[in-house]
């Protein structure tokens, strides 16, 4: 859960310049690293809180590297011939947030989110819904980035 | 620790005394010298407060010399500290007693009694307070796997 | 290097401290990290060699013993000692008649017990006439008498735990079951190992009445972040055989190079009836898939090579048009110089082989402009991108897609609370063009068009605490159809520490009724938690499932812990689990009971006890057995 002192919850104010890095798939699920890549472009470029540099500035620019760690199915539906016709898809990702020109992140966490696929059609229809699944979760979760990057980072830099 | 080199003790040598004070009593065949005491016997000197000379019964031997009070004793086998020393110089003995402290070579012995013989034997004994030793383990010669004798 | 001085204490030190320096009397000897009491010592500074008798205590952090006396060579660190007892480091402790210390890590004990357990009377120790300890890490015994709570059960000649330096080929434990259509089952294990960083275990299966079996396991390490694993399992019955194949290859050198390959290949669903695997997932699935995949990452781009091979658990796979391989490039957003567009290209180039004929390329390429820019509180971002593909076997398509993004954020500060709503508006347009005459290898063949207006908005509550609830709702207008798409919502709230609940639901406006939900609630205080997850579905087909689980502690190493999934719809249970888990910290143990309903009535059912003994591997004994209707 993102922790924030209530004490000091007021309007982060000003716009986070964020550099955004290609993101790394731990996991053996092919192509995941390209759809959570487009998702970051996607999220960061149509947030209101954010502007992408291209070129990081040194003390102004936060780069965002995200690495996707771990990605499970768990059946929750099955067909009268007990064939799993719905799954649950779970996909975990660390965030790292790095001022750029220092080497250690000033803030790293782990976001968890899942969504839900059938299992009807052919098994290219199906991996195709796998696919949608997973755009869908990095679209949820890059959404989850942006607001704890802007809400947790503000009270981070107040700190400094 | 550096080898020792075997120290050949002539027993007959003189031992000289120096001190502020010298009180001699010939009944009780005892010469006491007080006040930064220096005593040498051959390649031993010790140092002190006071120093007291004991006579054999024909006054030509000394049975033994006690010294007293920031004793420090020093010759080639090595050093030593104490409150009170008694030193036989026939059995070429030296017996440390009280916060005795003995160096010989690197090694350090500390105890309250430290009997020091003319081989190199010593004996420590902890009566109030533990004895302590430190001693250095022996260099291991490269090559040759014998150790040489000092 | 400048030696260290060996430092006794005592209540009398005797001798010559150049040669020989017994002492007496409450002696302790301190050398460099060793230090040893006792009640007699004796130094000859010479040989270097100290002897300690009499109520010996050791410390050598981390090892701490007790023993009768000990001969401890100060140059060659070999040690000898009599009557040991005590511990080797924190989870290796022995008791032994002697034991020899050849360095640090290495002791050998002789005529002694062994075990990681650190209380009093340990839950097991294995005996043994001989055995050798590396510090930490392994363990191997001689005549091994394996014992629990003092009691020998078993003399196996040979046992080794997980060996990290030398390894040796040899039995491992053997495994039992019973199936009972199949009767007792005895696997033996043999290990051997190809090389330094190479090994194969081998696993014999004979089943009493029907059924013999093979596994093959192979291990390889190829490099520090460079390794893979290979398993064939068969079983060979009377009516027939069934067979599976499992492979996996990791490589990780770094985050901008990486690539891992995986595959499962099964004979037939039947597999796992003959089998004893009892994994649900696995036997529902529709088909297996296998794929290789490897990713190079740049500042701006991202370049993914990957395979795939998709299986019917019925073994069908002709019909199928397989992706080997496809190749993915990605150039992220990247500003065009003096305008205030950015560019970003997605191009994939895929072969698709299908046995049944009609293996070709393809090709698409989407180039996109993007242009993004914040008026006061509300940012719009438009992006128009242009669908090229090209297939080989001639034919090609050309679409272009249009959407636009609002977006706004707003921060309300409550007090001790903070709302941050987060709504979008985002249009999107697709033109739509006759495709009919492509191939259709997949759905993105066929993309029909569109014209939509999708509205969400995603808010999330803090507390004082942290935050308490996210929750977002989103659907869709389709202006061809003018008819509002299924709402979806999704809600997760944490209100206190000990509660928590997610909520999916989609409902579908025209037809007024909720297409499917998942509700998932966990209570869990006092170390008791209590779960349960009432799923719902009407389209395609109703079903009607509500799982529900609790785990509750039986004092301070026992667990007992239950699930059920029960069926609504058909109103009866489908599975059940019962677990009692034990953690003793030098051993740990699962014993498990799992009953299952299949769609035909039959049950099945499957008792299974597993024990992992820190050091020696975990053992796992399994009963198996099907009731038909």
């Amino acid at each position: 859960c993102a922790s924030l002192p209530a004490a000091s919850v007021q309007k982060p104010k000003k716009v986070e310049h964020v550099y955004i890095e290609p993101v790394t798939n731990r996991t053996s699920e092919e192509g995941l690293d390209v759809i959570f890549t487009r998702a970051a472009d996607n999220a960061f470029y149509t947030d209101p809180r954010f502007k992408v540099d291209l070129i990081p500035v040194p003390d102004r620019t936060v780069v965002v590297k995200t690495t996707v760690d771990s990605i499970s199915t768990f059946p929750v539906g099955f067909d009268s011939r007990d064939v799993a016709r719905k799954y649950r898809m779970t996909i975990g990702v660390t965030v790292k947030l790095i001022k750029y020109g220092y080497r250690h992140p000033f803030l790293t966490f782990h976001i968890e989110r899942y969504d839900f696929y059938d299992a009807y059609g052919t098994a290219s229809e199906v991996e195709a819904k796998r696919k949608e699944c997973m755009e869908r979760i990095a679209r949820e979760i890059f959404n989850e980035v942006g607001e704890r990057l802007y809400v947790e980072s503000a009270k981070e830099i107040q700190k400094r | 620790g550096t080898p020792l080199k075997k120290i050949e003790v002539n027993k007959n040598l003189p031992v000289v005394v120096e001190a502020q004070e010298l009180i001699y009593n010939d009944k009780k065949r005892q010469a006491v010298y007080i006040g930064s005491v220096v005593a040498q016997h051959g390649s031993t000197v010790i140092t002190g407060d006071k120093l007291i000379i004991y006579f054999g019964p024909a006054k030509t031997r000394i049975t033994k010399i006690v010294v007293e009070g920031n004793v420090h004793v020093k010759d080639p086998r090595g050093e030593g500290w104490c409150d009170e020393l008694i030193y036989y110089p026939m059995q070429e003995k030296v017996v440390l007693l009280g916060n005795a402290k003995l160096k010989q070579g690197k090694n350090v012995l500390i105890g309250d009694k430290i009997i020091a013989y003319r081989d190199g034997r010593v004996e420590v004994v902890g009566l109030k307070q533990k004895v302590k030793t430190v001693i250095y383990p022996q260099e291991s010669r490269v090559g040759n796997g014998n150790s040489t004798r000092p | 290097a400048a030696s260290q001085p060996v430092e006794i204490t005592a209540q009398k030190v005797w001798g010559n401290a150049n040669t020989q320096v017994r002492a007496t009397g409450k002696v302790t000897v301190k050398f460099k990290d060793v230090t040893i009491t006792g009640n007699n010592a004796l130094y000859d500074r010479e040989k270097g060699i100290l002897r300690v008798w009499g109520n010996v205590t050791v410390t050598e952090p981390p090892a701490r013993l007790k023993c009768s006396n000990i001969v401890y060579n100060l140059k060659t660190k070999k040690a000898v000692l009599e009557k040991v007892e005590g511990w080797l480091s924190s989870t290796d402790r022995i008791k032994a008649q002697r034991v020899e210390r050849l360095n640090e890590k290495e002791w050998i004990a002789y005529d002694g017990e062994y075990t990681p357990c650190s209380h009093s009377c340990p839950d097991w120790s294995v005996t043994a006439k001989e055995f050798k300890v590396l510090l930490g890490e392994s363990f191997q015994g001689k005549w091994v008498a394996f014992r629990v709570k003092e009691v020998p059960i078993l003399v196996s000649p040979y046992l080794s735990g997980p060996l990290k330096r030398k390894r040796s080929s040899g039995l491992l434990f053997p495994r039992f079951g019973y199936v009972n259509k199949d009767g007792f089952i005895y696997k033996q294990p043999l290990y051997i190992v190809l090389g330094r960083s190479a090994d194969l275990t081998v696993t014999l299966e004979k089943r009493t009445r029907n059924g013999k079996g093979l596994e093959a396991n192979f291990r390889y390490v190829l490099g520090k972040e460079n390794r893979g694993e290979l398993d064939y399992y068969q079983i060979v019955k009377k009516e027939r055989k069934d067979w599976k194949l499992n492979f996996s290859h990791y490589y990780f050198p770094s985050d901008y190079l990486y690539g891992s390959a995986k595959a499962s290949v099964v004979s037939s669903r039947n597999y796992y009836t003959s089998s004893t695997s009892f994994n649900v997932e696995e036997e529902t699935q529709l088909y297996s898939k296998s794929d290789v995949t490897g990713s190079k990452l740049w500042e701006h781009a991202i370049l993914n090579v990957n395979a795939v091979y998709l299986r019917y658990l019925n073994g069908a796979a002709d019909t199928i048009y397989q992706k080997l391989p496809n190749v993915n490039f990605y150039l992220m957003d990247t500003p065009i110089p003096k305008t205030p567009f950015t560019f970003n290209l997605d191009s994939e180039v895929t072969y698709f082989y299908r046995k049944a004929g009609g293996s070709s390329y393809r090709l698409n390429a989407t180039p996109a402009v993007r242009y993004s820019r914040n008026f006061g509180v509300v940012k719009e971002s438009a992006l128009l991108s242009y669908l090229f593909t090209s297939y080989q076997h001639g034919g090609s398509r050309h679409l272009w897609k249009f959407t636009n993004s609002l977006r706004t954020n707003r921060f309300y500060p409550l007090g001790n609370y903070a709302l941050s709503v987060n709504p979008e508006l985002l249009f999107t347009y697709v033109e739509s063009k006759d495709q009919s005459n492509l191939p259709l290898f997949d759905t993105t063949d066929r993309i029909p068009g569109e014209k939509s207006l999708s509205v969400s908005v995603t808010n999330y509550l803090y507390g004082p605490k942290g935050r308490v609830a996210r929750g977002s709702l989103s659907t869709t207008f389709n202006m061809y159809s003018q008819s509002w798409q299924s709402v979806k919502g999704d809600l997760e709230l944490s209100p206190l520490k000990w509660l928590s609940l997610r909520e999916t639901v989609q409902f579908s406006p025209q037809e007024g009724r909720v297409e499917f939900s998942n509700t998932y609630t966990s209570v869990s205080l006092f170390g008791v938690n209590l779960w349960s997850n009432y799923y719902y579905q009407s389209i395609p087909e109703g079903l009607r499932y509500l799982r529900w689980g609790t785990s509750v502690p039986l004092g301070r190493y026992l667990t007992f812990s239950y699930s059920q999934r029960y069926d609504l719809k058909l109103s009866q249970d489908r599975e059940k689990e019962y677990a009692l888990t034990v953690n003793r910290g030098c051993w740990s143990g699962v014993l498990s009971y799992r009953w299952l309903k299949t769609y035909d009535n039959t049950i099945k059912y499957q008792i299974m006890l597993r024990i992992n003994l820190v050091k020696l591997g975990s053992y796992g004994y399994k009963l198996s057995g099907e009731r038909n209707p």
